[in-house]
């Protein structure tokens, strides 16, 4: 019996998710009674199994960084870059400032407002 | 989830706050150890990303003196690798929109170089070349030619795909470096594998 489009991706996409061990107890146990006597399904199963492994040992490198010297490399750069050294010291001290002028701003135009109620300030 | 893993994401929280908190204060041997403790995970990505070694090197570079600039807007809504990483998958795709438009990958000269890409010679911070037993287990021509099948894949597949070939990421991981749902996840890898296999078929590679 062929399935429906959309339950064959779900049930291919299910397979997919199982190689990579991220099928959850439910459905993982739900794939194996339809895996059992489905030999299409198997197949299928053994071919995303196959792309899977050589997909992964393609994508492997054989190259390794040294993290050290590439940590150094980054620090010098980093001197060598003066917006980042003071990026972040200003942005740091930007935000308490921006928030103290908007506090300031704020207790301002309450006070106008009420000495301007209070008849103290003319328009 | 357990008590215990909430426990333990609790502390590996606390500690990335309090490093972070350094980081920014101006502590570099802070920020060395983080570089140390990313930077491999970082350059793999963007090496898958990319498909060439000084590119990959350079967008890691890049990436972590933006995440030193960027670290005092770091909020904490996903954790730091998450962040890290983030940034790297940016900044590589970014490089390689920039590479296409160049003609030399317009004429398709750099698929030549591609399969060349894993050379021997020792970079300023490569190490030499070994091999693992995922590379033993095919040959140099065939992994030359499944990197090119997964270069042109479109890049909404060709991301998860990359980011699922790494044992540390799993899909929930994936699904929030990408902001994408966990199903979209799942599904792109399927339909990743299944175009692949569909090439294969077609004798693509071989």
């Amino acid at each position: 019996m062929t399935l429906p489009p959309r339950k064959r991706n779900r049930l291919g996409a299910n397979l997919s998710a199982n190689i990579d061990g991220e099928l959850d107890d439910e459905c993982a146990a739900e794939l194996s009674k339809e895996l059992r006597f489905d030999d299409r399904l198997q197949q299928q199963r053994c071919n995303l199994e196959q792309i899977a492994f050589l997909t992964n040992a393609a994508l492997t490198s054989s190259h390794r960084v040294d993290s050290r010297r590439s940590a150094d490399q980054i620090l010098r750069a980093i001197d060598m870059t003066p917006s980042a050294r003071t990026h972040s010291r200003i942005q740091s001290l930007l935000r308490p400032a921006v928030l103290a002028s908007v506090g300031l701003l704020v207790t301002a135009g309450l006070a106008l407002a009420g000495m301007r109620r209070g008849g103290l300030i003319r328009r | 989830m357990t008590q215990l893993r909430q426990s333990q994401l609790r502390i590996h929280d606390a500690r990335e706050n309090h490093r972070i908190r350094l980081i920014i204060d101006g502590d570099r041997q802070a920020f060395h150890a983080l570089v140390r403790e990313y930077h491999p995970l970082a350059y793999s990505v963007a090496l898958k990303t990319l498909n060439d070694q000084q590119d990959a090197e350079e967008v890691v570079q890049d990436a972590f003196i933006k995440i030193y600039q960027l670290l005092v807007d770091f909020r904490g809504e996903a954790s730091l690798k998450t962040w890290i990483l983030r940034i790297v998958l940016h900044l590589s795709l970014n490089r390689r929109r920039d590479r296409s438009r160049s003609a030399w990958h317009r004429l398709g000269l750099h698929r030549a170089d591609t399969c060349n890409a894993e050379s021997d010679e020792v970079s300023g911070t490569t190490i030499s070349v070994y091999e693992t037993p995922e590379t033993l287990c095919i040959s140099r021509e065939d992994r030359c030619m499944l990197r090119r099948l997964v270069d042109e894949l479109p890049q909404h597949l060709r991301k998860v795909l990359v980011l699922n070939s790494f044992d540390e990421l799993s899909y929930e991981e994936i699904s929030r470096i990408l902001e994408i749902p966990l199903g979209t996840v799942s599904s792109r890898i399927y339909a990743a594998r299944r175009k692949l296999l569909n090439k294969l078929a077609n004798g693509e590679l071989f």
